[in-house]
């Protein structure tokens, strides 16, 4: 099998008033990388540094100043729509605040409802996959009827993995994702993604400022500063 | 002296699948100008706590037992009463930033209008002690930052403006929901000193939630510790993290990186049927016979309080 | 402006509570009058009797130069009144939203096109356009709606823009993007649930202004004679000699109906918007 990859190539992104050049200001410059099946890249870097932009680019939300993302060696601007579709199934990402990344007018079961049916899983099996899924990420069946609200921080965050890890992605990126979580829970979240990662090969773009976190999980650590990616060893 | 004392607070939420105990019986006193830590897992109840304290919650919530705060019962004030006591003698910094935060009007504005508000100030004036209390509050450019709207913001910027809300009147108690969440260490450690001095200018007291066991052990006078809705241990800090009491304080400290995370076993409990017998019994690895059925009663040992069969 | 950092604070909102209490109340009987309008009237506003009858046991408010019965008259006009109101207000909010949520959600290109459409619209001098329109076309009441409807989405069409634009940034929008929903998906089930809060009380407003507007065209003689509106009303209340003469029960009651219709609809819309703003800070 060929390996899947998802690679960045010169990555700019500029805030402010896009037409004068002046009062624009970069906060990314010039990044590249690329992330293999299976491996995990860690970037760090401060509060404000712009790694959650870089996040959403990678993960073809936010578009680039300049640059590219390339899935599987094609750039993602010059996919047909299957390739698109294949792509926006298979690179996921997690955001830093747990509240905001559910619908607040859904229950957590309609969130997870709709997953499911967009996947096509069968009615009769979705209760199933559902409560595995529950069970994976360590929630009780009783969150279902909640809205998000009426979750703590860490519970939301449970339910986003939840819903991404459903897809099978081949890549996430996670942004921060056990900021939310207490470190008992971090524990158990981030041996689960190992576990995932080893099971079903999935690749990792783990966005931290937490430098034991990034070197537990990492295989390649960079460091994200003024808007430049440097790799350490 | 104690400012604030808790009694019996019990916080119950009325869901679709059955009733959740998000609080239980939970008592503890917070002296003044002490800082106490509330840590635990995610979900047992560490923020339904603080929002009770200004009766913030939604609708849904029912609450019994007493908050008081010098003569009065916090749970039996008016809003109009209440209304008075928030921001200005007790305030809170909620976790999640993003929401907090009016998204139509600019940071600084925000700011300025509580000093307009409360303290009659001029504009001008206010806007001075706005810019000033963000520049505390590490932003390099505070001019530049008192002109932006929140969504120009990251989470961790968008944090550092909440906690200069919070700040801002000098409350006699500060509430402090995660503040440092999502920022990196060289910044948490700039904004939980500033934190610190402004407390100690202010002689207010700080009741900290967090996750961050090194700000707790850094900061704190007194750490309580919560699980599934009770809290099972209060100690004086450098007593709790030296040697815990608790099999779950135990376990908790296991799971810091020092040790590679090693997780506690087993899953958080429901909060709608919680563990029968002592909550923690089905995850604890020094659980007697008793534990699975009865349930542990608060005690005091030296100098602590703790929840569990081991230490009666 | 909202006290910032305490997001979920109430404020006084008793004396509120009591006015959005009377205007639900005033809405609901203006309601059920319309909706059994020929349970509840006395008479049939067609049917004639002595016509410049003062208020009696039998006639309570008397009866016009037809002889029609004025007081049935009045509750069949709430239907007309309501119909028009709602109708237009349907229309025009169904626009304003769909404007409002493609030009919130898409932005550039077809936000430029669709707000430049709305800014066009609002340009417009409405109430000449639409005195002229009825003096030309003579319309029945259902253009009369149509034409309101048409004219008076602009505004609800912006604030749902503005709404959509704020919310189609939230994390949990990307999130539907991200894992591959479609755009008519997170349109209808992640923005509009989130926007509808506001789309409401706007909805009420232009309940209102539709009201309004049918009710000066009416009284200009403009509306349709076939529908007895509280308008028409008036109006031929004024060009039959009732005020000339003086005969109040005519002219007074319709008069006082649109007051208190539209005040109290208004009020409803009012009392809805400050309570999505109230919630504003938790959900
Ligand atoms: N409005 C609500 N309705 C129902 N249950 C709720 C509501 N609000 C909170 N809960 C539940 O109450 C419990 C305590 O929530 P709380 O937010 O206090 O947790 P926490 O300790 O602050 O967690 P975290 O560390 O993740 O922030 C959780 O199990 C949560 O699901
Ligand atoms: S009471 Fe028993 S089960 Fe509970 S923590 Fe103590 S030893 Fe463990
Ligand atoms: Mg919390």
């Amino acid at each position: 099998m060929f390996s899947l990859s998802l690679k960045a190539e010169n990555i700019s992104k500029a805030y402010g008033n896009g037409r004068s050049s002046k009062k624009r200001r970069y906060v990314l410059e010039d990044i590249s990388f690329e992330v293999q099946k299976g491996e995990t890249l860690g970037i760090m870097g401060e509060s404000g540094t712009g790694k959650t932009t870089l996040g959403k680019i990678v993960a073809g939300i936010e578009k680039a100043t300049r640059g590219e993302i390339f899935f599987a060696g094609n750039s993602i601007e010059e996919l047909s729509k299957i390739d698109y579709a294949r792509f926006r199934k298979k690179v996921q990402i997690v955001f830093q605040n747990p509240e905001g990344s559910l619908n607040p007018k859904k229950t957590v079961e309609k969130s997870f409802q709709q997953v499911l049916e967009l996947i096509g899983i069968p009615t009769e099996k979705r209760g199933e996959v559902l409560l595995d899924m529950l069970q994976t990420v360590g929630l009780s069946e009783d969150f279902l009827c909640r809205y998000p609200h009426q979750l703590s921080g860490g519970q939301n965050q449970k339910v986003a993995l939840g819903r991404v890890l459903l897809l099978e992605p081949d890549f996430i990126i996670l942004d921060e994702p056990t900021s939310a979580l207490d470190i008992s829970v971090q524990a158990q979240i981030l041996h689960l993604l190992k576990e995932w990662q080893a099971q079903k090969e999935i690749g990792y773009i783990l966005i931290s400022h937490e430098r034991e976190i990034i070197s537990f999980m990492a295989d390649r650590i960079a460091v994200l500063k003024e808007g430049r990616l440097a790799f350490t060893s | 002296m104690s400012c604030l004392h808790i009694k019996h607070l019990t916080v119950t939420f009325e869901t679709l699948m059955g009733t959740v105990v998000a609080v239980d019986d939970v008592s503890f006193d917070h002296e003044s100008k002490e800082t106490l830590a509330l840590v635990g897992e995610t979900g047992c109840g560490k923020s339904v706590i603080a929002s009770s304290i200004l009766k913030l919650l939604p609708d849904n919530a029912n609450l019994s037992g007493e908050i008081l705060y010098g003569d009065k019962d916090l749970l039996r004030l008016s809003e109009r009463e209440l209304a008075d006591i928030r921001g200005q003698e007790i305030s809170i910094i909620f976790q999640n930033p993003t929401l907090a935060l009016n998204p139509v009007y600019r940071i600084g504005d925000q700011i300025s209008e509580l000093f307009r508000v409360h303290k009659r100030a001029s504009s001008k004036k206010s806007k001075a002690y706005a810019t000033s209390l963000l520049g505390r509050m590490g932003f390099k450019d505070p001019e530049h930052a008192f002109h932006m709207y929140p969504s120009q913001f990251s989470e961790g910027m968008n944090q550092r403006v909440l906690i200069a809300l919070a700040l801002a009147l000098h409350p006699k108690i500060i509430i402090a929901d995660e503040p440092t969440k999502g920022l990196d260490d060289q910044l948490k450690e700039e904004i939980l000193k500033e934190l610190m001095k402004i407390k100690e200018e202010k002689e207010s007291s700080l009741f900290l939630i967090t996750h961050d066991f090194d700000a707790a052990r850094n900061i704190a006078d007194r750490v309580a510790l919560m699980y599934c809705g009770q809290i099972v241990e209060i100690a004086l800090s450098p007593d709790f993290f030296d040697e815990p009491f608790h099999p779950y304080a135990r376990g908790l400290l296991k799971s810091l990186p020092s040790h590679d995370f090693a997780p506690i076993p087993g899953a958080s409990p429901s909060m709608i049927s919680p563990p029968e017998g002592c909550r923690f019994h089905p995850r604890c690895a020094e659980r007697l016979e008793v534990c699975s059925h009865e349930m542990p009663e608060p005690i005091k040992k030296s100098g602590r309080i703790i929840r569990c069969f081991l230490y009666r | 402006m909202k006290k910032p950092a305490l997001p979920r604070q109430n404020g006084s909102a008793q004396k509120k509570s009591l006015s959005s209490l009377l205007a639900v109340v005033l809405f609901l009987v203006f309601f059920i009058l319309a909706l059994c309008a020929n349970i509840i009237a006395p008479h049939d506003p067609w049917e004639r009797f002595d016509p410049y009858l003062p208020p009696s046991v039998e006639h309570w408010l008397g009866t016009n130069d037809l002889g029609h019965d004025i007081l049935s008259e009045l509750i069949y006009g709430s239907r007309v009144s309501l119909l028009v109101g709602l109708g237009a207000a349907v229309l025009a909010t169904a626009i304003g939203l769909c404007v409002g949520l493609f030009a919130g959600y898409y932005k550039g290109v077809t936000d430029e096109i669709l707000m430049g459409i709305t800014d066009v619209f609002l340009m417009i001098p409405r109430i000449p356009l639409i005195i002229l329109l009825a003096a030309f076309l003579k319309p029945s009441f259902w253009i009369i709606a149509l034409v309101i409807g048409f004219l008076w989405w602009t505004s609800t069409a912006r604030v749902v823009r503005s709404k959509s634009l704020q919310v189609s940034e939230m994390n949990f929008v990307l999130s539907s993007k991200c894992l591959g929903f479609s755009d008519k998906h997170i349109i209808f089930t992640d923005i509009f649930p989130n926007i509808i809060q506001i789309v409401i009380p706007k909805f009420m407003l232009t309940v209102a202004a539709a009201m309004i507007t049918e009710a000066s065209l009416s009284f200009l003689g403009l509306g349709d004679p076939s529908m007895k509106s509280w308008g028409m009303m008036i109006n031929f209340a004024f060009t039959k000699g009732g005020l000339i003469n003086a005969l109040w029960w005519w002219f007074i009651p319709p008069g006082l109906c649109i007051m208190f219709f539209v005040y109290s609809v208004v009020l409803l819309g009012y009392s809805l918007e400050e309570k999505e703003q109230a919630v504003l800070g938790i959900s």
